[in-house]
């Protein structure tokens, strides 16, 4: 049976129509079936833009399945891409197929201001409907400055790295280890709370 | 396992369209969605400006069951639908925080975190957010065991302990949501009856892995670098600490009306006072949902006053074409 219904699959090829570039996808998984490949599969299926490539690891301490979105390697997802984290990836794989400008100037030039790099976590839930903008700004940032990477990390999936983070609650966007904000927050709250901290650690 | 088909961020990103309208319409929960629906159809030129939680309030929850339609329904699908709705019928979403507003030459401007509109007409719909107590450890355990969200943060509770505090709706639907994950659940209302649906209610305190704190306030959350531990509680019998590992707060809600203090009339609890249902002190401006001092805060009437503000702008242009 397919993970998308037919109703589903209409309504993301009618979006999948505003891509205009190629957008390659990589899903790096452990041996076996997996239900992102699956579902992954089924979204290559919805546009001729798309490629997808596959990648078996056999690494333990991989965090899999692991899907990144365009070549750069910065913009990733930790686990099942499920629930509202799939809206998350239909996003990111429709911003990077397309050219339009999706931050503020505001943000554009801090992040054209980095000294160092970046480093975004954002803990979510599958369950979390107010989750998907917190994800979608942070690999906005990576797709606009290669100083930074941002990962969406399915919190239940990665209960040891949930914990070393501390994280009890969704979204939770941790910044180089020494940042973090709770909720879902406008982009220019985030950008203003991160340029701070930055001021004041440097 | 599901995978949701929501794409209302694709065409939101910040700072493209600075311009002028004839109805902004402000906040991104039903009531907002509705106005945007019958905004749209009424060829209105109109911009939605949303916030940072799609589908507001009502995508919080797990369970709808008094939405007429529907005899159970995830908010949070329900709210997409209503924005796939409104999507389809033409309207213009844009994810942006409203920051301020004033009257200017007969217009309303509004500043943004990242743009400036002017319009003739305003409508506010940015709902409320979760009200706090102002306890010890309330902020700084936030996100490390203190939650507004059951539906979202439910997962790290699993066989844990959590305690819910309040005695409305909002309370016992979600503590009815926390019971099948967590391994006791500690209800906390200040006063000695539940404010909920009697039938929610008694389903609730029937349960075997409730206990109940009647007549009781939350006094302090405890914690240690890990997160929450524990909750100091006032009851009858005095000080009590009772031992969680969550603290689960719905206590009422704030209406969210900082960027309209000058434009229009507010009550003593912030809610934006209306007339005739969804007018204002202020000609230019409607207003509908949980932001209004109407009362009954649900969907059903978020929506109904969300689509009745739309109908007046849209008589008002009539009038004037
Ligand atoms: C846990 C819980 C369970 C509930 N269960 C039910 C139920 O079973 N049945 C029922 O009918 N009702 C239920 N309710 C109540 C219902 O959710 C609310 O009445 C309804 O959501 C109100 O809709 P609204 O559009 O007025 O406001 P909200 O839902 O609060 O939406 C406000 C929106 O405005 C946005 N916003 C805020 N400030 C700004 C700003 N400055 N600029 C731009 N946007 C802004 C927010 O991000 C949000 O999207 C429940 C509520 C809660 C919290």
């Amino acid at each position: 049976m397919p993970l998308l219904s037919d109703e589903d699959k209409k309504a993301i090829r009618g979006h999948f129509n505003l891509i205009t570039e190629n957008v390659t996808v990589t899903l790096t998984k452990a041996p076996g079936k997996s239900e992102t490949e699956t579902i992954l599969n089924e979204l290559n299926e919805l546009s001729t833009k798309l490629t997808l490539i596959v990648v078996e690891s056999k690494k333990e301490s991989a965090m899999l399945p692991s899907v990144s979105i365009g070549s750069t390697g910065r913009i990733l997802f930790r686990g099942t891409p499920s629930g509202y984290e799939f809206s998350s990836l239909l996003t990111g794989i429709i911003d990077s197929g397309r050219t339009e400008k999706t931050l503020s100037d505001e943000t554009m030039a801090f992040l054209n201001n980095l000294q160092e790099d970046i480093h975004i976590r954002v803990f979510v839930t599958p369950t979390c409907p107010h989750c998907p903008p917190s994800v979608v700004l942070a690999h906005r940032m990576a797709a606009y400055s290669d100083r930074v990477i941002a990962e969406a990390i399915e919190a239940n999936e990665f209960p040891d790295l949930s914990r070393k983070y501390q994280v009890q609650g969704v979204p939770r966007t941790v910044i180089n280890e020494t940042y973090s904000v709770e909720g879902s927050q406008p982009e220019s709250y985030l950008v203003e709370g991160l340029k701070k901290h930055m001021e004041k650690q440097s | 396992m599901s995978f949701k088909v929501e794409i209302g961020l694709v065409d939101s990103g910040a700072g493209q369209t600075s311009g002028s309208y004839q109805l902004v319409i402000a906040g991104g929960g039903p009531a907002a969605l509705s106005a945007a629906i019958y905004a749209a159809r009424y060829g209105i030129r109109h911009v939605v400006l949303e916030s940072w939680k799609p589908g507001g309030q009502a995508a919080l929850t797990a369970e709808i069951e008094n939405y007429p339609g529907f005899s159970s329904i995830a908010g949070s699908d329900l709210t997409a639908a209503m924005k796939k709705q409104a999507l389809e019928a033409g309207a213009v979403f844009r994810m942006e925080t409203v920051e301020g507003t004033k009257e200017i030459d007969g217009r309303i401007l509004v500043k943004t975190d990242s743009a400036e509109y002017t319009t003739e007409y305003l409508i506010i719909a940015t709902g409320a957010a979760p009200a706090t107590l102002g306890v010890p450890g309330e902020d700084k355990y936030y996100g490390r065991g203190v939650s507004f969200c059951a539906t979202c943060d439910a997962p790290f509770f699993k066989n844990k302990r959590a305690v819910v505090v309040g005695g409305g709706d909002s309370a016992v639907k979600e503590a009815l949501h926390l019971i099948h994950v967590v391994s006791e659940l500690g209800l906390v209302h200040r006063r000695d009856k539940l404010r909920a649906e009697p039938y929610l209610a008694k389903k609730l305190v029937d349960h075997e892995k409730v206990t109940t704190y009647w007549n009781s306030h939350l006094a302090e959350v405890t914690g240690d670098d890990q997160g929450v531990t524990g909750v100091i509680l006032d009851t009858p019998e005095g000080r009590k600490h009772i031992d969680t590992d969550g603290v689960f707060l719905y206590v009422g809600t704030i209406p969210a009306t900082e960027p309209f203090v000058s434009l229009v009339e507010l009550d003593r609890k912030k809610a934006v006072v209306t007339r005739n249902i969804v007018g204002t002190s202020n000609p230019r401006v409607f207003a509908a949902g949980d932001v209004t001092n109407n009362g009954f805060r649900q969907v059903v009437t978020a929506v109904s006053e969300g689509a009745r503000c739309s109908a007046a702008v849209f008589d008002l242009l009539e009038s004037k074409a």
